[in-house]
């Protein structure tokens, strides 16, 4: 896979490089601020942008370089790394875009395995999500009474839904068959009373998502 | 002021007190905000423990990943394994830290995205009334502190509702109320800005 980086620490985007070499990726270009990267983008296609949030130009120069790879090369995958798993972030990413997409915090992805899963996920159009931000939505949706009705393996595939993972990708994690994740997503949509088509795999995650952050934020007062 | 009028006016006071208490509400506390030094300061911190220490430990973490993906000996990779969760654990309470000194979100996006980072963070339901402008660098700073570090002392559950209004003269109201029966409790602030 072509990668290229945009990180305005040294000693991370170095190491970074070669993660990425060591797990048989071609780094086409390592930069300390989005600029380069769009520069270096639009002359020399990637499979995906790695890009740090808090990098010039400005304070999210990151998102905002984001959205410019996007505009100039829609079908270039975005992964966007950070220090710190907010949800502000994660909706600022799903503006941009809600496939080939991805958010992770930085040391979360600081291997060979997991990093390729990643790249891998994003290359092939799924929105990846930092798992440590999907469950704490999750935890957090408890005191909704409509969360709080799930059965143990429903709240298990709403969290690894949040996290943007497909079917096949939920059966492995749980040791469960794909029939059975299946029925499990049509019921929580039922419970849960989520809009939009379960079977479509961007809409079903910003659904689940927007579902969850609803009952966080901005709730009824005394 | 004559002994007479001077009880009348304490008995107009225990009145008022008692109205307080009747109504299930106390007078509103005021809270200090943080001088334009002090918030200055704290941004200048975080940024510091955000760019230092925090980028050298998670450059640490990709050595450790690069380590881990060359040995073939089981053992070694489990110590590596091992090392790389404490790193994790040692992010974990520096981004703590970092987000109790100066909120990140606070600073790269503004102080209704800010608050409700914090908010979500603590647990808590919020209602945030912001003026319709953007408040100055140094009222948004001064004034998401104040409201930040209040939010530190509720507990999860707690429903809190947040009123800001003015420009250079910042007033900031906060109702919250805890979970378990506690009353409902007011504070206010008032910043003088630029």
């Amino acid at each position: 896979m072509r990668v290229a980086i945009a990180e305005d620490g040294a000693l991370f985007r170095e190491g970074l490089m070669l993660l990425l070499e060591a797990a048989g990726h071609e780094v086409t270009g390592c930069f300390a601020d989005g600029d380069a990267l769009v520069a270096a983008v639009a002359t020399d296609p990637v499979d995906v942008a790695i890009l740090d949030i808090r990098m010039p130009p400005g304070p999210e120069g990151g998102l905002t370089t984001a959205a410019r790879v996007r505009a100039l090369r829609p079908d270039t995958g975005l992964l966007l790394l950070s220090h710190y798993a907010e949800t502000h972030y994660l909706m600022r990413v799903l503006e941009i875009g809600a496939e080939r997409i991805g958010y992770r915090l930085k040391e979360r992805v600081a291997g060979v395995q997991v990093l390729g899963d990643t790249l891998d996920r994003i290359a092939a159009g799924e929105i990846v999500i930092e798992p440590v931000l999907a469950g704490r939505l999750v935890r957090a949706g408890h005191a909704d009474s409509a969360i709080a009705g799930l059965s143990e393996r429903e709240t298990d595939v709403l969290r690894l839904m949040a996290e943007g993972r497909a079917n096949n990708a939920i059966a492995g994690e749980l040791f469960i068959s794909s029939k059975a994740v299946e029925k499990h997503v049509a019921a929580i949509f039922t419970k849960l009373g989520l809009p939009g088509d379960a079977t479509v795999h961007h809409r079903r995650v910003l659904a689940v998502l927007a579902y969850l952050q609803a009952n966080r934020i901005d709730g009824s007062v005394p | 002021m004559s002994r007479r009028r001077r009880a009348t006016t304490l008995v107009g006071v225990r009145r008022v007190v008692r109205w307080f208490r009747r109504a299930g509400t106390s007078l509103p506390g005021l809270l200090r905000p943080p001088c334009p030094a002090t918030a200055r300061q704290r941004h200048r911190l975080e940024r510091i423990l955000h760019d230092g220490a925090v980028a050298e430990i998670s450059a640490l973490a990709l050595e450790l990943g690069m380590l881990s993906a060359d040995v073939d000996d089981t053992g070694v990779e489990v110590r590596i394994a091992a090392a790389q969760r404490r790193v994790t654990h040692i992010l974990e309470d520096l981004r703590r830290v970092g987000s109790a000194i100066y909120p990140p979100v606070l600073a790269t996006a503004g102080l209704g995205p800010g608050l409700r980072a914090v908010a979500e963070r603590q647990g808590l339901r919020l209602l945030l009334d912001l003026p319709r402008g953007e408040l100055g660098a140094e009222a948004r700073s001064r004034a998401g502190l104040l409201v930040a570090d209040h939010f530190h002392t509720l507990r999860p559950g707690s429903v809190v509702r947040v009123r800001v209004r003015g420009r250079r003269v910042v007033r900031v109201s906060i109702t919250d109320h805890q979970p378990g029966g506690s009353a409902r409790r007011e504070h206010r602030a008032v910043l003088r800005c630029g």
